[in-house]
Formats: structure tokens, sequence, C-alpha cells
């Protein structure tokens, strides 16, 4: 019975479980209706506020040409979302299954993949960034596809790691010994067993394309204006930090608190998949 | 104490595996080399050529003098045989071979790298152990915190607060420029004090997290566990027994997070305007330098490599369970 | 896998039982690890038998157990038999050569030869209930279509003894006895003839070990299952076999019937197997304390790499230089009970002499 009850309590979520998935609702309504939020235009310009400080009328003062930054920051929202989710997105969808296969079959699909990936995390991903956007220019797919790029290797190392793990494991042997085809016991035994922990790494990577996506703006080949990302509005206010340097914090902070929830998630996660593993 | 040795196979093994790292990084970098969109050739004679007389005759002429005409896995090859004899190529912009502009524009960055290293990993083994000291404790709590936070930090808005706050309110440390130490000592630790700062609480959030792991898991490990039994002062178990284990793996991730810590590196000199390797590569790709760039790329990503290699084999060397 | 160290050529016509009663038929069966040195970084291997010519008969409806301690090769044999792992030699499964099968013929015989594993814990996928592990089969086999599956499910696990109620539950939720239970209900799921056990009962506690083999001999006799049962516990195979057949590092050395070793065993290890399981009333213990282990034995001998002679060479009181120099056969020493050593003669008479203090 106390088994039961303390089964029930783990799949209970917590409060700051809940905390943070209200604040996912409150960024997805950001992103896809930004008018929800704030009724202002984020190209507005109000010739009469420039780089002023905050005011009623904007609650975090304006930029250099005097368009509401809270305006800004909201409907920045919708292109750092899409980036961290498609990036991340894509490094899973072909790192899961490379990873899968590779843990499973190891040989020569193993060596080459290992080596691949090694190649790759050599890159120090600004530099990789240099290289692809001095190839290939600046604009939202080109960041999506580096920052795939760059973390298909965790993804596919992550889930071969798990892989090799759990096949490892007697349940595996035992599905082979009750006569189940390979693909079933891959999808049925393995993919399930490693989900969990597959699953705390997505939002540190995320985590990791909000930030990076904001060095890059801020090296200046990020993604271009008018297009509006927090790391857009981050290099504006970085050349204006020693009029308005308000602005400049202001930003910054959207950016840390956004990265900040995103790792503060992982460990929910973490904590979530850890006494599955454990038993 | 024991002797540790490296066995040969186990170098070999490395080495091996490092020259087949080394092959898919030059891959890539050729592959962005050749797939970008537009001929290289007709980028260098520029738009206002087109249609010019004699314009087919050159364009083709100038393929032929890059190389351009032979197929694909034969540029590879003549590229190698450059790369491997040191020649990177010579920058669009003037000329200049692409490896004495780096090495003109490295030592800010390796002084840059090279201090927070020295400072960080110190500082995060002591944080790292205060914190393991009471496992979710207050100190513990904090840390970790803090260690989250610097890693949600954006490494350059970290800066930027930093030269508000020091440069343009109290006007106690130059905001931008790099001086060489051998101008002046003083005014070199001046500029790079801000810079260094930056990076150091960048690599502290990241190694703190894995001393403290690491501290933790070794804590309770029996001859730890022990060691407390026997009346051994709580300081001295963590700092005699336990750090010693605890120190191996941080080798091998230094290694693995150097590559994060060029990225940063590049992004922090940026800010600082040290000048380094970061704003010539920067440089590069506003300029379309493509011989620049790519020649940095290489050189950056193959010190990666040998850094990694080397922590890697330094952690099996301490380790005498791997080699 | 090309191996089989070939000092034996002949498989014992004169083994256990006449072969065409037999459901299973193990020839030759060698299997060899081959293990990538970790210290030098997977370029150079290591291989070693684990198993080496290996032969017996199961017959039909009789359970084999096949004794020996840990890193005797015991639980490599059950595994081969059911070609999960790579293995020489040759295993008929009632007259059907299995090794070397695969794909769709294989998983169709497994439907008929099932094993249940030492530690239910690993075993059973933690993250599925009861109901969908043994599902798992059924589905996999097509046994059952529709609400027939859900019914089968009721029936082996009440075949096992478990109430239905535990369908629900996840492994972790179970005691390690129903939880063995379970992953015998899994085995049966498919109506097997055959199975191997692997030490079901070493991971149990002793108070349920019993309750697990008795509900195993009850089903045996139900339905008409035949055994390998894998164990290095004497009482409890004692209380399960009909046959036993005693490994020592990779080899068979000693195979009869279960009265025949119990009463009178032959091989010097097998003996010191007996000496070490305790009587339960001291006061009945009337056997000779004499030492079938040489007093510096160790388990060390089990680690190298073995190089010609018997295999007990390291451990035996009695060992000569014929022993070092050649491997004893199994050859038959009574109707039905085969030893492999060269002294067998003398044991048997008693007039064997130690030998211990000049090697």
């Amino acid at each position: 019975m106390k088994t039961h009850v303390s089964a029930i309590r783990q799949r209970m979520p917590s409060l700051s479980a809940c905390i943070l998935i209200v604040i996912g609702i409150l960024v997805a309504i950001a992103a896809i209706y930004p008018r929800a939020f704030t009724s202002g235009n984020p190209n507005a310009i109000d010739p009469n506020a420039i780089l002023a400080g905050p005011s009623l009328r904007h609650l975090l003062g304006t930029d250099e040409a005097g368009a509401d930054i809270y305006t800004r920051i909201i409907y920045g929202t919708r292109l750092d979302a899409e980036i961290s989710l498609f990036s991340v997105g894509i490094a899973y969808a072909v790192g899961v299954p490379l990873g899968l296969l590779a843990g499973w079959w190891r040989g020569a699909l193993d060596e080459i993949l290992s080596r691949l990936s090694a190649g790759i995390l050599a890159f120090p991903i600004v530099l990789l960034a240099l290289l692809i956007v001095g190839s290939f220019g600046t604009s939202a797919p080109t960041l999506i596809a580096i920052l795939a790029l760059a973390f298909l290797p965790q993804v596919t190392l992550l889930a071969r790691a798990q892989t090799m793990a759990v096949c490892a494991r007697g349940y595996v042997l035992a599905a082979r010994a009750t006569g189940l085809r390979e693909r079933r016991i891959i999808t049925v035994h393995v993919l399930h067993n490693i989900t969990p922990q597959l699953l705390v790494l997505s939002p540190q990577l995320m985590s990791q394309a909000i930030l990076i996506e904001a060095s890059l703006s801020y090296l200046g080949v990020g993604i271009q204006p008018p297009a509006i990302t927090w790391g857009s509005l981050l290099l504006d206010a970085s050349n204006y930090y020693q009029q308005d340097p308000l602005y400049a914090i202001s930003t910054g902070l959207v950016v840390t608190i956004a990265a900040a929830l995103l790792l503060v998630a992982g460990d929910l996660i973490s904590r979530w998949a850890d006494p599955l593993r454990r038993r | 104490m024991r002797t540790p040795r490296l066995r040969t196979g186990t170098l070999a093994a490395r080495l091996a595996r490092t020259v087949g790292v080394l092959v898919v990084i030059s891959l890539i970098v050729f592959l962005a080399l050749r797939l970008t969109p537009g001929d290289p050739a007709a980028l260098l004679l520029g738009p206002q050529a087109v249609g010019q007389p004699g314009y087919k005759i050159e364009l083709a002429n100038l393929h032929r003098q890059m190389g351009l005409n032979y197929p694909l896995p034969v540029q590879y090859l003549i590229w190698l045989k450059g790369i491997l004899s040191g020649n990177l190529g010579n920058s669009n912009q003037n000329g200049e071979p692409v490896i004495r502009l780096l090495a003109g524009a490295a030592p800010p960055t390796l002084f840059l790298i090279g201090l927070s290293l020295a400072i960080a990993i110190p500082l995060s083994i002591v944080i790292g152990t205060t914190a393991a000291y009471r496992p979710s404790g207050i100190a513990d709590r904090f840390v970790r915190a803090l260690a989250d936070l610097s890693l949600a930090t954006p490494t350059f808005w970290l800066g930027l607060l930093l030269v508000i706050l020091f440069a343009v309110r109290l006007h106690l440390l130059p905001a931008t420029g790099y001086v060489s130490p051998l101008v002046s000592p003083m005014q070199f630790a001046r500029s790079m004090a801000l810079p260094v700062v930056t990076v150091v609480v960048y690599l502290v959030g990241v190694l703190t997290r894995y001393v403290y792991a690491e501290m933790c898991e070794v804590g309770a490990q029996d001859y730890v566990r022990t060691a407390r039994a026997m009346g051994i002062a709580e300081p001295t178990v963590l700092f005699r027994y336990a750090l010693r284990n605890a120190l191996i793996p941080l080798i091998a991730i230094v290694g693995v997070q150097f590559a994060a810590l060029i990225s940063g590196a590049i992004v922090v000199e940026q800010v600082f305007g040290l000048g380094g390797v970061g704003q010539l590569m920067l440089q590069g790709v506003v300029l379309k330098d493509y011989p620049l760039v790519q020649g940095g790329v290489l050189l950056i990503t193959i010190l990666v490599t040998v850094v990694t290699t080397l922590a890697d084999l330094l952690y099996r060397w301490v380790d005498p369970r791997l080699t | 896998m090309a191996m089989s160290a070939g000092l034996q050529g002949e498989a014992p016509s004169d083994g256990v039982s006449s072969g065409t009663a037999s459901l299973l038929e193990v020839r030759h069966l060698s299997v060899t690890y081959t293990r990538r040195l970790a210290r030098n970084d997977g370029q150079t291997r290591e291989s070693r038998h684990a198993v080496r010519d290996v032969n017996f008969d199961v017959p039909r409806r009789e359970t084999l157990g096949l004794v020996g301690e840990s890193g005797s090769g015991k639980t490599s044999v059950g595994l081969a038999i059911l070609n999960l792992i790579a293995a020489a030699g040759s295993v008929r499964f009632d007259g059907q050569e299995i090794l070397g099968l695969h794909g769709a013929t294989m998983r169709q015989l497994r439907t008929r030869m099932q094993m249940v594993f030492q530690d239910p814990t690993a075993s059973l996928d933690p993250r599925m209930t009861v109901r969908r592990i043994v599902r798992m089969p059924i589905k996999a086999h097509r046994i059952a279509t529709g609400t027939g599956i859900d019914d089968l499910v009721a029936e082996v696990l009440n075949k096992v003894s478990l109430d239905t109620a535990v369908m629900s539950r996840y492994p972790h939720q179970l005691s390690g006895g129903q939880r063995q239970r379970v992953a015998i209900a899994r085995a049966l799921a498919t109506a097997p003839d055959f199975i191997v056990c692997d030490e079901i009962t070493s991971s149990l506690d002793v108070s349920v070990q019993a309750q697990v083999v008795n509900l195993l001999m009850d089903l045996q006799a139900d339905l008409g299952l035949t055994l390998l049962f894998i164990s290095h516990n004497l009482g409890i195979v004692r209380q399960v076999s009909g046959l036993i057949a005693v490994m020592y590092y990779g080899r068979v050395v000693e195979l009869g019937q279960s009265e025949q070793i119990y009463a009178n065993s032959l091989h010097p290890y097998t003996k010191a197997l007996l000496e070490a399981v305790p009587s339960p009333d001291p006061a009945l213990e009337t056997r000779p304390t004499r030492a079938y282990l040489r007093a510096d034995a160790t388990t060390a001998g089990l680690h190298k790499v073995w190089s010609g002679g018997c295999v007990y060479q390291d451990r035996c009181p009695f060992t000569t230089d014929l022993c070092r120099r050649v491997e004893p056969e199994l050859g038959a020493s009574a109707a039905g009970h085969s030893v492999a050593c060269h002294r067998v003669d003398e044991i048997r008479t008693g007039t064997a002499e130690c030998t211990e203090g000049d090697s």
C-alpha cells in the first residue's frame, strides 16, 4: 500500500513543475499570439522617446529608434521559440535513430558515427557558425541547421550510450529468448527505457540554443533585422549601453531567465527520470 | 607510489582515433568551402567584370589557376597537401598568409584562455568541494543555484554588465583594448581583468557542477566512509581522501569543455575589443575573406582536438585503472 | 566462431540415455568469448572458452540439473542451447539442429523452448506492467488475438498461482517470489515443451526458494515439461532433477542419475561439492571427512587460460603427471554414469593417494 501511495506522489507534478508548466504555456501564447501581451506594434516608432527609460507608456523604455522594448521582447519570443524547438527537434529526429542503431548493432556504423560525432564536437560552435554563415549567409533556417548540427553529436552519443546500457540489461535478453523480433525489442524495450534519459537533455539543449542565438546575434552573424529575436535586441542594446544601461540589462535578463528556467526544467525532468533508472 | 605508465597500444589507438577525427574536421571545412553557393573565381573578379570581353576566358584561366577544374576528391587532396605543408592559404584582403595573421592575433586569445583556466580550475575545486561538504545544506543549494545561473547567463552580456559597472560607472578599469605584457605588465593586467573574470564565471559554473557531482559520488564510496568512520576530521576526509580521486575526471572534463571555452573566449574578446583570433575571424566573415575564416577554423579545431586528446591521455595516465 | 579444442573426439555413446527418446541432444558444444581488452583500448582481443566440447542429452519430460560454481560455464550452456549466444557444435531439439538457425525459423522454434533467468528484477522490463510483460510473447507469436490475449495472460498467471490483480502492477511493486513467478508465467505463455531455468532461485529468499521450486515441479508434472535446471545449489538440484551434470571450468566432469551422483559420486570435484553441502542434521553426518579439495586450492585457476590436461588439476588432491598432460574424457563408469577422471577406479575403490605435496 505504501508503495502505491509513493508511486502516486511520484507521478504528481510538484509545485515548481506546475509553475514551470504555467510559464511554458505563457511563453507559448506569447510566441503564437503576441497581441495577448501587448497592444503595441514592435516596429512603431515614437520619435519623442528615443532610448527613453521605463515609463507607463513604455514599460521597459524605448530603443534607439524609439520603439517599445517590452513589445519587441514579446514579439522576439516567437523566433527564439522556433529556433530552439526546431534545432533540438531536428537533432533528436536524426540523432536518436542513429544512436539507437549504433548502440544496438555496434560495428562499422558505430565506429563511423563516433568519429563523425567527435569531429563535429571538436568545432567550437561559434566557429562552426562562422564557417557556415560565411558560406551560406544568415537566415533562420541556416541558424537552425547550425544549432541542429552542433546538438546532433550530443544527442547521438547519449542515445548510443543509453542503448548500450539498456542492451546489457536482462530484459533485452529475455525478450530475445521469448522470440521477439529485433525491431520490436528496439521500439518496445530499448526506446521505451531510454526515453527519460533522452528527455533530460532536451531543455538543456534548448537553453543552449537560446544562448547561442544571442551570442551569434551579438557577433553579427545571427538573424538579421527586421526580424526580431532576443539576441538581436541584445545586440542593439549593447551598442547603446553607455546611454541606456537599462536597455542592455532588461534584454539580457530575459535571455538569462529563459535559459535558467529551461535548465531548471531539465533538473526536474532528471529527478523524475532518476527513480525509474535506479529501480 | 605507483608508477603510472602508458601502454604503447593505448597511445597508438588514441592517435589513430585522433587522426580519424582530424580527417572528419578537414572534410567538413573543405566541404563548407566548396559547397558554398557562388563561384569563388567569379567572386574574385567581381560583378563588374561580368559580360566584359574575354570574361569567360579569364574565368576559365582563374579556375585552372585555383585548381577548380579538378574533380572534388582531387581538389580535396591538393588542399590537404597544402595544409600539411603548413600553408593555410592567403588572406583575400591583403594577400598575407593566413597563418601569419592568426599568429599575430593569437596572444590576447591565448592569455584569456590560459589565465581563465588557471583561475577557474582551483576556484571550482574549492567551491565544489565546499558544496559537497554537506549535501543539500545551504551552501550546497546556493552553490548549485549559482552554477546554474552562470550557465544560463550569456557570457557577452555578463561582460557588458561588468563594463557598465567597472568602466562606465566606477571608472576603475578600461572598457576595451588590449595591452601586451611586454609593453606594460600593469596595463596588461588592467586590460585583462574584466575579460578574464567574465570567462572565469562561466568556467566555474561549468566545472563546479562536475567537481560537486564527482565529490558527492566519491564521498559515498566505502573508502571515504571508512576514513570518516575512523574519526578523521571531515575537511581532511574531503581534501585528502575524496578530492584526489575526484580530481582525475576534471582533467577529462577540461578537455571536453575546451571547444566551448574557445567559443566563449571569441565572444568575450569581441566584447572587450581585445583584437584576438575571434575578432580577426569575424572580420573575415564580414569581408567574405574565405581563406582566413576556413584556415582559422581548421587551425583552431585541430588545436581543440589536440588538447582534447592530450587531456584524455593525461587522464588515462593519472588513473591507474585506465592504463 | 570456429574452435572447439579437439582433445576429445567422440560423443559419449553410452551417455545418459538413448538418443531417440531425448528432446534435447547437445554434442561438442563450445562457447568462446572474445573479450576486448579494456586496457588496450579495444585493439587487442583475448578469447577464452566458457564452454568446451560439452555433450549431454535431456530426455523428454525429465529434468537435467546442471551444477557448477560461478564461472563454470553453465549459464553459457543454457544460452547457447537457446541460440542466444554464438556457439559451435550441435544442439538438436526434437531432432532439429538449432545452432545456426535464425530469422523466422528460430523465432518459431522459440515458442517451444523458453528460458527463465536468474534475476527477475533484471529480466522484467521495469517500465511494463505484468500484463504487458506476459502479453509480449503471446502477441509476438500470435498465439491469441483480441480478448483471447488477456484470457491467456490470466490463465498463465493462474498456473503460477498469481492473482490476476497483479496484472496492472509494475515489477517493482511485486515481491521477489512474485516477480520470478511472472517470469515463469511469461515463459509458459507460448506453451513450451522445454524451459531452461538459469539459477532461478538464487536471487530469492530461502523461504521463497522452496515455493518456486515446488511450483516448477508441479508445472512440470502437469504440463509435461522438459527442464534444464541450472544451479549451484546442490540441495535444490537434488530435489528437482532426475539427472545431474557437473560442470567445472567449461567441461562436464561427471554425468549421471541423481541417486548415483549423490550416493556414489566419483569425480573429486563432485565429491568436494557434496562435502560442502551442509547436512540438515549434523548427527546423521556419516560421510568420511576426507579432503577432496587441496588445502591450497583457490579459484585462481578459473581465471587462467586452459593450457591442456585435466581442468581440475590445480585443485585436485590426486593430480598426477598424466592429469597435467592429457585431458581425461567423459567415460562410462557404470550404466548411465560417466566421469571424466584418470584415477576414477582408484577413487572408487578408495585407493587413490594424495599427491598434494609434490606439486
